[in-house]
């Protein structure tokens, strides 16, 4: 097939897609993999360094760090997942109305992305979270209410470039309706970069996410998530340097596999057409 | 010219009005009212002490109006009073803003000079060792979360090679010292916090330097040039780079707001006082005029750096100042 023939970009695909499925395994599968309970305090064991006993370390109170990190692993999926899920369909929904409604209505909805993208967004979630109790919940929500806008542009610029063509007049002059076109004409063949755009938005939201949980603005403890044990590492910083490396690595590594596989699945629908 | 950017001015506008609205309706978001706070924590607050503070924030009426009087007075730069220690909102960022502008600024010059020159090399050197080592750099350099590279530096040049400060902006005896000691001391607190700033920033701009550049080397007045014999150098450094530098510009002003909520983190791990670090400590003692007040003035300092960018790409490109 033509598609496995670009090696390089399926590479990027094929390397992105195996962290990404290691990582979802590992969030799935934390309560058996473990040998810990994430929150199981050992005082006579804190601060302990990489062992035999506990594999990458111990914190400040004796957990074990690498259960606290593949039980931080579901929170910074699950965060990535539902936030994407939001921001994906705001953008679907915007800027598929934008693209093909035209006229006042396509100026007033830009107008208003516009205003969206001027916003310092961080500053905008630290406001909301001020507000609204910091909680998983509250996170996902605001992460996707504020990171629509890339889509709703990309997806709007795909039906202007669509609705012109002659499959879509074929289909208006069978009579079919405005919503039936959208969704089953226009937004199938914008699949590609809608694709892209999520993968990438995940890695952002995970960054969002344990950015949060790092100011104690976001995943509140105990519930364990890559952010909330980095904050214990500024605490220890030179003494316990277990405790800065790993979680961060964890972060690096999963945002590094959501970005290698949006850049290879780029290339990949750009050869594609 | 000036008509061009007197037409952007306007343009801003109603941008402006949009961003108080939502700010106006985040804070509204609150379960119960903006006041509560103040008093929610001490039960001796009497309930003619809440009606008071209601009558002073003019809680007591219609939120339209209320809208109207707080946009009326921000017009004023008249952000209200701080709950946690009854300064003005205004004061308070003011005197801070020199301090966030200012590692914004180094940032932003330091992602210019080694961002553009790396992916200009990159995209003339396609396929070599230096443009995969660059292609690597971005890989990295957008998936490094701000704070953890801040923590791995700080462990390794403040605590393990113990050459770096790792909190402040100035050392205790900084009051004492010399102009040049002074400069240098100030120089030493930045490195780190400038060059975590830039890192993303820096990542960025390198790979759509090396898009456009790769687009542009191959366009036809590039060719054209080749064929009037000029030297390499002109070619690409006054052909080339020049349009491959206009979408550059314009996500400069786009990544402002990410610059901005960046300063957050850095300002908090580095210990910096300038606006992040305040609004950090806004949020964390929920001081709701402040909030506003930085929210709103950061929006506008985004707008702005976005009319900026927009007068520079009309500078560098006729072809936006003269359509419509």
């Amino acid at each position: 097939m033509k598609i496995f023939r670009n090696i390089y970009n399926n590479k990027l695909v094929f390397f992105g897609s195996i962290i990404i499925l290691l990582l979802v395994f590992i969030a799935i599968f934390a309560p058996w993999l473990s040998r810990y309970d994430p929150s199981d305090i050992d005082l006579n064991n804190i601060l302990a360094g990489p062992s035999f006993k506990n594999i990458l370390g111990t914190d400040s109170l004796g957990r074990d760090l690498l259960s606290r990190i593949m039980f931080g692993a579901k929170v910074s999926l699950k965060v990535g997942f539902i936030a994407v899920g939001i921001s994906t369909i705001i953008g679907i929904f915007i800027g598929s109305i934008a693209g093909f409604f035209g006229r006042w209505l396509d100026s007033l909805l830009m107008r208003f992305v516009d205003l969206m993208l001027c916003f310092p967004t961080f500053f905008l979630i630290l406001s909301v979270i001020a507000i609204l109790e910091p909680s998983i919940t509250n996170i996902m929500i605001i992460i996707g209410l504020t990171s629509w806008m890339g889509i709703a542009r990309i997806v709007r610029s795909q039906v202007l470039s669509l609705k012109e063509r002659e499959f879509i007049q074929a289909a208006k002059v069978i009579g079919a309706s405005n919503a039936r076109i959208i969704i089953r004409h226009l937004l199938p063949n914008a699949l590609g970069p809608i694709i892209v755009s999520a993968v990438l938005g995940m890695a952002y939201a995970i960054l969002v996410e344990s950015s949060l949980s790092f100011l104690g603005l976001g995943v509140q403890p105990p519930t364990p998530s890559w952010g909330n044990i980095l904050i214990e590492a500024k605490a220890t910083l030179g003494i316990a340097w277990w405790l800065t490396l790993f979680p961060g690595l964890a972060i690096f590594i999963t945002i590094l596999g959501f970005d290698i596989l949006g850049e290879g699945l780029r290339n990949w629908f750009k050869n594609y057409e | 010219m000036i008509q061009y950017i007197v037409r952007r001015l306007f343009s801003l506008i109603p941008l402006f009005v949009g961003i108080t609205l939502i700010s106006f309706f985040v804070i509204h978001l609150a379960p119960g009212k903006p006041s509560s706070l103040q008093t929610d924590l001490n039960p001796k607050v009497s309930l003619e002490v809440r009606e008071r503070l209601a009558k002073v924030y003019g809680l007591d009426k219609p939120l339209i109006v209320q809208y109207k009087n707080w946009f009326l007075r921000l017009v004023r730069f008249d952000f209200g009073r701080s709950f946690l220690d009854d300064r003005l909102v205004w004061d308070k960022i003011k005197e801070r803003i020199p301090i966030t502008l200012g590692i914004n600024l180094l940032s932003l010059l330091l992602i210019l000079i080694v961002g553009i020159p790396l992916g200009v090399n990159a995209a003339l050197k396609s396929g070599s060792f230096f443009d995969k080592a660059t292609t690597v750099f971005v890989f990295f350099g957008f998936a490094m979360p701000t704070f953890w590279l801040a923590l791995l530096l700080m462990n390794l040049f403040g605590i393990n090679l113990q050459i770096l400060p790792i909190s402040g902006i100035k050392s205790i005896d900084f009051e004492f010292m010399n102009l040049a000691q002074k400069i240098a001391d100030l120089g030493r607190h930045l490195i780190l916090p400038v060059f975590v700033s830039a890192v993303g920033g820096l990542a960025g701009i390198s790979r759509y330097m090396r898009q456009g550049m790769l687009e542009v080397k191959l366009s036809e007045f590039v060719l054209a040039a080749r064929a009037r014999g000029l030297p390499e150098r002109v070619i690409i450094y006054n052909h080339a780079l020049r349009n491959a530098l206009i979408p550059i510009i314009t996500i400069l002003g786009l990544s402002l707001p990410g610059l901005f909520g960046g300063s957050v983190i850095f300002e908090t791990i580095f210990a910096i006082p300038g606006l992040g670090r305040l609004f950090f400590e806004a949020v964390m003692s929920r001081d709701y005029p402040l909030i506003m007040g930085e929210l709103v003035l950061g929006s506008i300092l985004t707008l702005l750096g976005n009319l900026i960018a927009d007068i520079a790409n009309a500078y560098v490109d006729p072809r936006i100042r003269y359509s419509r």
